[in-house]
């Protein structure tokens, strides 16, 4: 019975079945990366950007925080939106390649938060000076905004399986472009400030859209 | 000895080849299958539904050990296979595309209903309710849970569920009365099934 029903569900299925395209590869990535980067810098252009930029700039001798957080959030910003896109498509994943890239992306932003917890504890331990501000939060609010907008309306265009995976790896994406604007406006230079105002606040936000995705999925 | 081995081996290689040749064959006559239904071509498209449906049943058979719960995965990977085809890659294999979905409905489904089925042959009221076409669901002394249950459902399920098994209208009467397609209607009943049964289990 259960079977002729199946039978039935096909004929009715290839009836509805329309020409439909899937977003390349390029496109997905290039959109993403570059609609976000445009608006992060256009955000940029418009308020003011730190007094001591010039002085991290001219660290060129050794590698500074600022430097690890500039590479590790370019890397992972492009890395995690052909992630998104792969996870976009059934199967992707279990290619060997997806999951050593999935790896890379993650031991990529476990270094950056285990490095700054390193020297955020050694400034604790001098003195806590967590300084956490508002402004920093709303800063990264707006610039996740257009990230992730972008990442979550080509990821729905494919077809997600795996979609908590996703969402968490679209976040740490669209978060990645945000962290950006913190690195050229926040002035401040206790890794407390960076740790708490600047990265811890991706946690709230996944868990609410995780929520947000299990209500939709009722 | 030796020549008998060697033989042996020899034949074994043959067969080995065949198959692989077999399995390319296959490969590339689900590869063109896809793209066609991927350009939107019904033939096609119900050509290959039905062909991998023949290739997951037995899996699913072999996985779940029940023909009903089979089938119930296979539709659900049938529906995500009807979604997502236009993500279907022809570089790619299509079994391995297919496959994918198939084992993340498979352990979706075992996830969410492992407890269901326990439930389900504990409380024969709720079977019967179901079963029972001449069952009146709005009974004063219908259990309230069935009820309530009914109540939270998206007007559109509750809609189809009672026209289904109160009014016994067929899928197609379902169909024509609200003006949406049969596969809509299954696929709307579904859902408001899992939803039931899914409330039925919270309330127990």
């Amino acid at each position: 019975m259960k079977q002729i029903e199946t039978n039935f569900l096909i004929y009715d299925l290839a009836k509805q079945g329309m020409k439909k395209t899937r977003v390349s590869m390029f496109k997905f990535i290039f959109t993403t990366v570059c609609l976000s980067s445009i608006f992060i810098a256009f955000y940029l252009l418009n308020v003011e950007l730190r007094f001591n930029l010039d002085y991290l700039w001219s660290y060129t001798s050794i590698i500074t925080m600022f430097d690890m957080q500039l590479v590790g959030l370019s890397i992972t910003a492009v890395l995690g939106s052909y992630l998104a896109y792969q996870l976009s498509m059934p199967g992707q994943d279990e290619k060997v390649s997806f999951k050593v890239l999935n790896l890379v992306f993650y031991m990529i932003w476990l270094s950056l938060i285990v490095s700054i917890s390193i020297f955020a504890y050694q400034e604790y331990l001098v003195g806590p000076d967590v300084h956490f501000s508002l402004h920093c939060v709303e800063r990264a609010l707006i610039g996740i905004s257009v990230p992730i907008v972008l990442l979550a309306y080509f990821v729905r265009k494919g077809y997600v399986l795996k979609v908590y995976q996703t969402l968490i790896l679209v976040s740490l994406t669209a978060f990645s472009f945000a962290n950006f604007i913190n690195l050229f406006v926040c002035p401040e230079l206790s890794m407390q400030h960076i740790l708490f105002s600047h990265y811890a606040v991706i946690l709230p936000i996944i868990l609410v859209l995780a929520i947000f995705v299990k209500l939709l999925k009722k | 000895m030796s020549i008998g081995l060697f033989t042996n081996s020899f034949f074994i290689a043959i067969m080995d080849d065949m198959k692989k040749k077999e399995d390319m064959k296959k490969e590339i006559y689900f590869k063109n299958l896809a793209l066609q239904a991927q350009a939107g071509d019904e033939a096609s498209y119900r050509e290959l539904l039905l062909k991998i449906a023949e290739k997951l049943r037995p899996y699913l058979l072999k996985h779940t050990f029940n023909k009903d719960n089979a089938e119930d995965i296979l539709q659900e990977v049938l529906l995500g296979i009807f979604k997502g085809l236009h993500t279907y890659n022809p570089r790619y294999s299509f079994f391995t595309w297919s496959f994918a979905i198939c084992r993340y409905k498979m352990i979706d489904y075992i996830r969410k209903y492992q407890k269901i089925s326990e439930n389900e042959i504990k409380n024969d009221e709720y079977i019967e309710t179901f079963a029972a076409s001449n069952t009146k669901i709005l009974d004063d002394d219908f259990n309230e849970d069935l009820q309530q249950a009914l109540d939270n459902l998206p007007e559109r399920q509750r809609q189809i569920v009672l026209m289904l098994k109160v009014n016994d209208y067929s899928v197609k009467e379902v169909a024509k009365e609200l003006k949406i397609s049969v596969a809509n209607v299954k696929t709307t009943a579904h859902r408001a099934y899992k939803a039931l049964r899914e409330n039925l289990e919270k309330d127990s």
